[in-house]
């Protein structure tokens, strides 16, 4: 009997493997061996092909390097500006829209939701076409008097950060509301209730209900943000590119991490070694913000 | 009074509501109108004289 038990599982095992060796090969040669490789490459010095092991000298070029200093300044801006504006505005979207009673809601939502299924790269150009010099955002607000000039949303950096900024916060606000509302969604109105009769006034009720009981998906919702703006690449990319060749705003203004690892790699003479420590970076910067945003917003008892 | 805020809360709630779903929305209206121009009329912005 025990043997047989024994044979069963070695069956079970044998076809098991079999089944999910297909997708532990690919997910191998696709993402373990590239990350593997990319750490060792971060440790090569040395100009395209021509590159040989160069200890921590990759690490000690970051510190020198006033470029990826800048690149790092204006991710780090991206971030802290960015993410919460958008992730505010969201959760306040979020909560307008929870109201079964809101007439065209499905309407509203629909229309807030558009703007993250549009394409990264058209709608960068989009915003560029509006926001150029004598685009329709600036005839707009000379005509409304709003501003008795153009904006230099191209030309000035910090016109060109807010720029890249309002692109990010219109494509993805609804992405994240939508989070938010399905979590809204999911707890129990007899709360609410409760919470009315017993005379908590509805700021009260957003803030020491609603909100701490959405903590799961804030965290969700502002790691994968922090993801998305420390590889921000897009946008930078395709909104800011000038005829002169720069990628990366007036004086840098807008040069993120991504672009410099871009620069690095296909612009500049090619430096793989040092822009995969740029990588690393990133890398560590994104598991470092997601363990301190994890503790931030731990689950108190 | 409680009828007031009421009116107030809804007011402002479709007001910001309405003002967010256009912002949304009006990239594409643009990409639709700049669309049915040539490069010529985008480049000069002739597509947004229309608008004005």
């Amino acid at each position: 009997m025990a043997s047989a038990n024994r044979s069963l599982n070695r069956y079970f095992n044998i076809n098991g493997w079999f089944f999910v060796a297909p997708a532990a090969l690919l997910i191998g040669v696709f993402m373990v061996y590239p990350i593997l490789y990319s750490l060792w490459m971060s440790f090569q010095t040395g100009k395209g092909m021509m590159t040989q092991f160069g200890g921590l000298a990759n690490i000690r070029r970051l510190f020198d390097d006033p470029m990826f200093m800048l690149a790092l300044y204006n991710t780090m801006i991206f971030f802290i500006v960015q993410v919460p504006i958008m992730l505010t505005l969201a959760l306040f979207l979020a909560s307008l829209l929870d109201n079964p009673n809101l007439k065209f809601r499905g309407l509203i939502r629909t229309a807030i939701f558009l703007p993250c299924v549009s394409s990264l790269v058209g709608y960068a150009v989009l915003f560029k076409s509006m926001f150029v010099q004598d685009g329709l955002i600036n005839s707009t607000l000379v005509g409304l008097g709003i501003s008795d000039h153009p904006i230099p949303w191209m030309t000035d950096p910090f016109w060109a950060r807010v720029l890249i900024i309002i692109a990010i916060t219109w494509r993805w606000t609804g992405y994240n509301m939508i989070f938010f509302l399905a979590a809204l969604q999911n707890i129990d109105k007899s709360i609410y209730e409760a919470s009315r009769i017993d005379g908590v006034p509805s700021w009260g009720r957003f803030f020491y209900l609603t909100v701490p009981m959405l903590k799961p998906v804030i965290l969700f919702t502002t790691v994968t943000s922090t993801i998305g703006t420390l590889q921000l690449f897009d946008e930078v990319r395709n909104i800011m590119t000038s005829d002169a060749g720069s990628a990366a705003g007036p004086s840098n203004s807008a040069l993120t991490l991504s672009v410099y690892i871009y620069n690095l790699t296909f612009k500049f003479v090619p430096s793989f070694g040092y822009a995969a420590t740029v990588s690393y970076v990133i890398v560590l910067a994104v598991a470092l913000l997601a363990v301190i945003q994890f503790y931030a917003l731990r689950e108190k008892d | 009074m409680d009828r007031l805020t009421r009116t107030l809360s809804s007011v402002f709630t479709y007001t910001f509501l309405g003002i967010m779903a256009f912002l949304s929305i009006f990239p594409f209206i643009w990409m639709i109108l700049g669309a049915t121009n040539n490069s010529n009329d985008i480049v000069t912005a002739r597509s947004a004289s229309a608008v004005r």
